[in-house]
């Protein structure tokens, strides 16, 4: 199997600071490689959120360099995917626990993938997206969002997010990849300006990780191009071949 | 008093109601309908006549079991959240005098944000002022801040302080609080305590406390009891409710006070003073301290009432001495003022009821070595050599790296083992590794005995099993040599035998 992923994240034209926060942790040899990625993106409404970001991300990246020892010689795949469920739990206790010993709101919205050979799954709370890309732009996870009615506008508002409540409510989905497919995740910032036509343009060229990199940095770029005024982040997972 | 009990992997506290104790059968009443958040739940059963009321210590730690080495703002937010319940408890028409002040029965949550307590709704169990203040004291002065030590003394003085009560405190400990009293917050934290965002759109600020309004407070007394002009306009309203003050008051069968009628089903007048305060205002008060010095031997007559006067979380305790004291005069000093006589009398009062020191309910230490049933005592085999040292000998792994031998030091008499979290921080004494998720971060705590050793599970998430038995949440179990300690989920475990 061989992957060729890409990550970035920017602050984009107009926010002062990058709430959000992408990392993306190829593991395991060059035959059977895994990989966990994932996207948070801070609340903007709370001026810290970034914590809350920077927390879980680097939560995932200790998690990883743990599991790299003992995946796949001492763990199976289903107790990985148990230890990383117990983990995005206790990161989200320890947002929930750094609001209270601080008494500052934060809080961040969560997209986890972790590939497992042709097997991926995902934990989800909030409204980054990760999208599926065969033919096609195929939203795979949903937002959790519900609309209220403010001054006569409807307005969306975060129903989930890490940070919440310190019982974690996660969405947690699998499926399998195919040969060609493209996993792209991303913030609320990347998606709003994006059609199909913009990713198929640059998925043909993938070839290895520096092109899935510059392919990233062309969709921020298009995206910003756009008008964008959010934080844009995104990750994209290449499946050359199986 | 108060007695564990284990059954099977269940547990919890009973508390015998005799027929001479006073029952309040409003606060039953109020815990078995709508029990407030800071207190334990309870059931009640009636055996042979005799009312036992049950708590689960369920859902958090007992305090006992805390870590007293704290950062500052773990500190004061500690100190916020064990006092607040006394501020609340008016809220409910309950009295914060019969809240027991015991470090065994104070449960608190994983994350330290919420405190439980026991809540003895019968007339002797009541506490006195001073013991809730000296509680305080006892808690703060045995507990060490790592990263200033400094900031222990301003609400040790506020509780000395003759002329402060405890709202003062909490007022000094929110506003710390808020202005980010503890900026030097722990040094894994991600950062610094930022400044508060304003625009936050779902935190509802508590109202801040200027520097002003403490030192208001600190004059008046005030513990905001239902509010004092709040009160007055609602009396002003209702010219009956007014009349009925003076009766309450000659009563004294308010909140914080025990009346003669402690336990009688009075639901309208506890509702009055529940709703407008017990009528002492600082004027009144002030007067009637005035003329307890005028007339001292009256005062002396009820020396017990006088002690426990003030109810609420308003006066008593929290409301401070009277004006003519010096300020300087604290804690100490004002016990030793007293007129001798009273000083015996209040010596006896205190004799009659329960003392901190000297709990006569059941400690859950010594409860399985005393009453070691078939449920309870789990370990078993050979004698311990020494019990400074436990060491623990990997047995059995799967799904981790494990050390091969463990050395938990006992010399301060216990020792924690948890998990590195996932924020790199250590909770416990000795930690695994950190891709050992299925342990908790404070999984387990080891103390010393004198022929063996004692395991109790910190409400770990996966359970701590000693010889296949899983331990029930904190309840200690004897543990000796070869006896197994043992950590497993789903196909994950660990197994340790003591040696």
């Amino acid at each position: 199997m061989v992957v060729f992923t890409g990550c970035i994240t920017d602050k984009g034209s107009y926010k002062k600071k990058n709430q959000d926060r992408a990392v993306c942790h190829v593991g395991g040899d060059k035959k059977a490689p895994w990989l966990v990625a994932c996207v948070c993106d801070g609340i903007g409404s709370f001026a810290q959120s970034e914590i809350a970001a920077e927390m879980v991300t680097n939560g995932i990246t200790n998690w990883f360099h743990g599991m790299e020892k003992l995946y796949p010689k001492k763990l199976n795949e289903d107790t990985l995917l148990e230890d990383l469920e117990m983990t995005l739990r206790e990161l989200n206790e320890l947002v929930c626990e750094y609001r209270g010993e601080n008494a500052i709101d934060i809080g961040c919205t969560m997209s986890v993938l972790l590939l497992l050979g042709r097997n991926y799954y995902i934990f989800h709370a909030g409204d980054s997206r990760i999208y599926l890309v065969r033919g096609g732009l195929y939203q795979i996870t949903r937002d959790e969002v519900c609309m209220v009615e403010k001054d006569g506008r409807m307005k969306s508002l975060l129903a989930n997010y890490i940070g919440r409540n310190p019982q974690l409510w996660m969405s947690k989905l699998g499926d399998a990849v195919q040969e060609g497919d493209m996993l792209l995740m991303g913030s609320d910032g990347l998606f709003k300006r994006l059609v199909y036509k913009d990713v198929a343009d640059c998925a043909g060229g993938i070839k290895n990780d520096k092109k899935a990199q510059k392919a990233c940095e062309a969709l921020l770029q298009t995206v910003m191009g756009r008008g964008e005024t959010d934080n844009i982040s995104c990750i994209m997972i290449y499946i050359s071949s199986l | 008093m108060l007695k564990d009990v284990v059954i099977a992997n269940k547990s919890y506290t009973k508390f015998t109601v005799s027929e001479e104790d006073e029952l309040d059968m409003i606060a039953l009443k109020v815990m078995k309908q709508d029990c407030p958040d800071f207190l334990m739940p309870i059931r009640t059963m009636e055996i042979d006549g005799e009312m036992e009321i049950r708590y689960e210590l369920t859902g958090g730690m007992r305090l006992s079991y805390m870590s007293r080495e704290l950062y500052k703002k773990e500190f004061y937010n500690m100190l916020i959240n064990m006092l607040t319940p006394f501020k609340n408890c008016n809220d409910w028409f309950l009295d914060y005098h019969y809240i027991l002040l015991d470090e065994n029965y104070i449960l608190v949550d994983k994350g330290g944000q919420s405190v439980k307590y026991v809540y003895l709704p019968v007339a002797a169990c009541a506490n006195t002022d001073e013991r809730i203040k000296g509680f305080f004291m006892d808690l703060i002065l045995r507990t060490t801040v790592l990263d200033d030590r400094g900031c222990m003394v301003e609400p040790l003085r506020i509780i000395n302080s003759g002329d402060s009560n405890l709202m003062v405190l909490l007022n000094y400990l929110l506003k710390q609080s808020s202005q980010g009293g503890g900026q030097s917050v722990k040094q894994d934290s991600p950062r610094q305590d930022p400044p508060r965002h304003q625009d936050s759109p779902r935190r509802q600020d508590p109202p801040r406390q200027d520097p002003k309004p403490v030192e208001e407070d600190r004059k008046r007394g005030v513990f905001p009891r239902g509010n004092d002009h709040v009160a007055e306009k609602k009396q002003q309203e209702l010219g009956s409710a007014a009349e009925l003050k003076p009766e309450q008051k000659s009563d004294g069968s308010r909140p914080g006070q025990i009346s003669k009628e402690f336990g009688k089903n009075d639901d309208q007048k506890r509702l009055m003073d529940s709703l407008f305060g017990d009528g002492e205002n600082d004027e009144e008060d002030s007067k009637k301290k005035h003329k307890k010095e005028k007339e001292p031997k009256k005062a002396k007559e009820k020396p017990e009432k006088q002690e426990k006067s003030g109810g609420g979380f308003l006066g008593g305790l929290f409301k401070g001495k009277s004006k003519e004291e010096p300020e300087e005069a604290g804690y100490f000093q004002q016990q030793r003022q007293e007129p001798v006589p009273e000083r015996q009398q209040r010596q006896q009062a205190e004799q009659r009821q329960p003392q901190q020191s000297q709990p006569s309910y059941y400690d859950p230490r010594t409860y399985i070595n005393n009453n070691g049933d078939g449920d309870t005592m789990i370990g078993g085999g050979e004698e311990v050599r020494d019990n400074h040292t436990l060491r623990l000998r990997l047995e059995d792994c799967d799904g981790c790296e494990c050390p091969k031998m463990i050395e938990l030091n006992l010399e301060k008499g216990f020792a924690t083992v948890g998990r590195i979290g996932k924020d790199g921080q250590r909770k416990a004494d000795f930690c695994f590794d950190m891709s050992v998720s299925f342990v908790s971060r404070l999984h387990f705590r080891v103390e010393m005995e004198e022929d063996h050793w004692r395991v109790i599970d910190l409400g770990s998430a996966n359970g701590t099993f000693v010889n296949n038995q899983k331990l029930v949440q904190n309840m200690p179990a004897p543990v000796r040599i070869n006896d197994k300690i043992m950590i497993y989920c789903n196909q994950r475990s660990m197994v340790y035998r003591v040696c």
